[in-house]
């Protein structure tokens, strides 16, 4: 199992996550990010980790392989 | 030898500027197999950082210095990206390509990035330059007005775009008496639909944050310690503070370039490939003017997504040796307090707008039209229809039509998050 984990403060409300991967990212009302699922099996890590690497202020990280 | 595999020519690159927009060229240079040298030169004495904390989670006191840095900063001696701190670029000399920084180092470039951002504007009536007026763009600014916010009792900001409606809705939830003076009829008047100015103006107001609007400035008045005391308006009012914020937009630094020969006019001209005037030298970030889709003009445009979309474009076109045409859907996002704006298209030739959602519910959105196709969007406190209206804009500079026209928008049923969704998710996940 890999791990989301949100860098505070730096999301910047751009929603490039969630267009990418709708099932484990949102935003609130203020734009800013929430994460749905933060545990990400196998099988969508290439998905999550398109989400990431989609953020523009590297606000997103995926851990442990 | 064609002028394409010219173009490719590897040798060093000079990335001048180490904002945003030129860490993001070194890094995705290095990243999409760029061998030889890249230099990075910046004139701050600071790592790369972010700029959009400075007015908020910074400000706010829940990020230190370190918190601010753009992510992989600390990594650029291992990435092989030469990077000169607190050196700045002296002379661009276009004839024997090289160019001179203030250690006296020439290096000669086989090409050159310009990504040198810009400044704050100054005032420039009386007073101006009076201890306790304070400006925000860097990371040296934002400490000294962090510490300001929190030991002064009154705050007037000079100007209400982004950067001053953010500040102010930091200082007011201090406890400091804010008061916001705007020289045109509405705020935000440079970037958001007179909506969205509307909406704004009621919330900050609501916040127990004074607007003033159509305000013309005379003077800034200082005490007998030559210490700003007041904002005197060419009415005659005072408006008196302890601490002025002058926040009234940005100026690109062209001045490199311009010394080069380079033209330029708001900002560093540069064609649909983010070429200036001269080979193998482009421009990119906030110091750039470029032909906007949109517009169908040239502009500078101010944004994290600008300048990371146009550091990627020419890092790839550097390396590719095949330039091809910039095209991106704009957009910019602000957190002011308890409001959210976010905007994407660019709304200059609107000639309709459509609102959707109830503004007195605090979320809603207004939708810009260029005869029947959508050109842009504010979206206040509602992130999904941003999300659906970015989609529609992206097809639509794609060349694919979405549906989303003016007569659908303001029809009855109309449902915006029916549009720009993915199709099919079973079909595109292969
Ligand atoms: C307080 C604040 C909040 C913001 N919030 C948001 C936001 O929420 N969302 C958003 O999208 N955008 C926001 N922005 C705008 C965004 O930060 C900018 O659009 C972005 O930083 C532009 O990047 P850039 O690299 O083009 O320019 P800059 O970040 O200005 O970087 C240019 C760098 O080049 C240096 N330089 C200039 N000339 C030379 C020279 N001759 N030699 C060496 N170095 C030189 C400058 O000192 C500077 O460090 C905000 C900006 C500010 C100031
Ligand atoms: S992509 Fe990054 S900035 Fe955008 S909403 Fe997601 S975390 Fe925030």
């Amino acid at each position: 199992m890999h791990r989301i984990e949100v860098v505070e403060g730096k999301c910047i409300g751009a929603g490039n996550c969630v267009d990418v991967a709708e099932d484990y990212f949102d935003q609130g009302d203020d734009a800013l990010v929430i994460v749905l699922k933060e545990q990400v099996p196998e099988g969508d890590v290439a998905e999550v980790e398109r989400a990431v690497k989609a953020c523009p202020v590297a606000a997103l990280r995926l851990l442990g392989a | 030898m064609t002028e394409r595999a010219a173009d490719s020519t590897p040798g060093p690159v000079v990335v001048i500027g180490a904002g945003k927009a030129g860490f993001e060229t070194a890094i995705a240079l290095r990243a999409s197999g760029w061998n030889d040298r890249i230099v990075l030169v910046g004139d701050e004495d600071a790592l790369p950082y972010e700029r959009p904390p400075l007015s908020k989670d910074f400000l706010a006191g829940k990020m230190e210095r370190d918190d601010v840095l753009i992510d992989g900063a600390v990594r650029l001696p291992q990435l092989e990206i030469e990077f000169h701190r607190a050196t700045s670029v002296e002379r661009l000399d276009l004839e024997s390509k090289e160019v001179v920084l203030s250690t006296g180092e020439s290096i000669r470039y086989s090409h050159v990035v310009l990504a040198t951002g810009a400044r704050p504007r100054r005032l420039t009536v009386p007073g101006a330059d009076l201890e306790g007026v304070v400006h925000l763009r860097t990371l040296a600014d934002a400490e000294v007005l962090k510490t300001t916010a929190e030991t002064t009792e009154s705050l007037v900001v000079i100007g209400g775009g982004y950067v001053g409606l953010e500040v102010a809705a930091h200082a007011a939830s201090l406890g400091v008496r804010v008061r916001v003076l705007e020289g045109m009829s509405r705020l935000l008047n440079r970037s958001a639909l007179p909506e969205t100015s509307e909406h704004a103006l009621r919330h900050h107001r609501a916040v127990g944050i004074e607007v003033n609007l159509d305000v013309r400035i005379s003077e800034l008045v200082s005490d007998h310690d030559g210490r700003v005391r007041g904002v005197l308006t060419e009415d005659g009012t005072l408006f008196e503070a302890e601490t002025v914020l002058c926040a009234i937009g940005i100026e690109p630094c062209a001045e490199l370039a311009e010394r080069a020969g380079l033209a330029v006019a708001n900002g560093i001209q540069v064609d649909e490939s983010l070429r200036t005037s001269a080979p193998h030298v482009w421009a990119i970030g906030d110091c750039a003017s470029f032909p906007v889709p949109y517009l169908r003009q040239h502009a500078r445009l101010e944004s994290v997504q600008n300048a990371v979309e146009q550091a990627r474009f020419v890092a790839s076109a550097i390396v590719s040796g095949q330039p091809g045409v910039y095209r991106a859907v704009p957009w910019v996002a602000s957190k002011q307090g308890a409001l959210t704006v976010q905007a994407a298209g660019l709304t200059g030739n609107h000639d309709s707008r459509v609102v959707y959602g109830d503004p007195d519910s605090g979320g809603f959105s207004t939708l810009a039209f260029d005869g029947e196709t959508l050109v842009g969007i504010d979206a206040i406190n509602s992130p999904r229809h941003f999300l659906a209206a970015r989609r529609v804009l992206t097809q639509e500079l794609n060349g694919t039509p979405s549906g989303l026209t003016l007569e659908r928008a303001r029809s009855s049923d109309f449902r915006l998050e029916d549009f720009g969704r993915r199709r099919d998710p079973e079909v595109v996940s292969g």
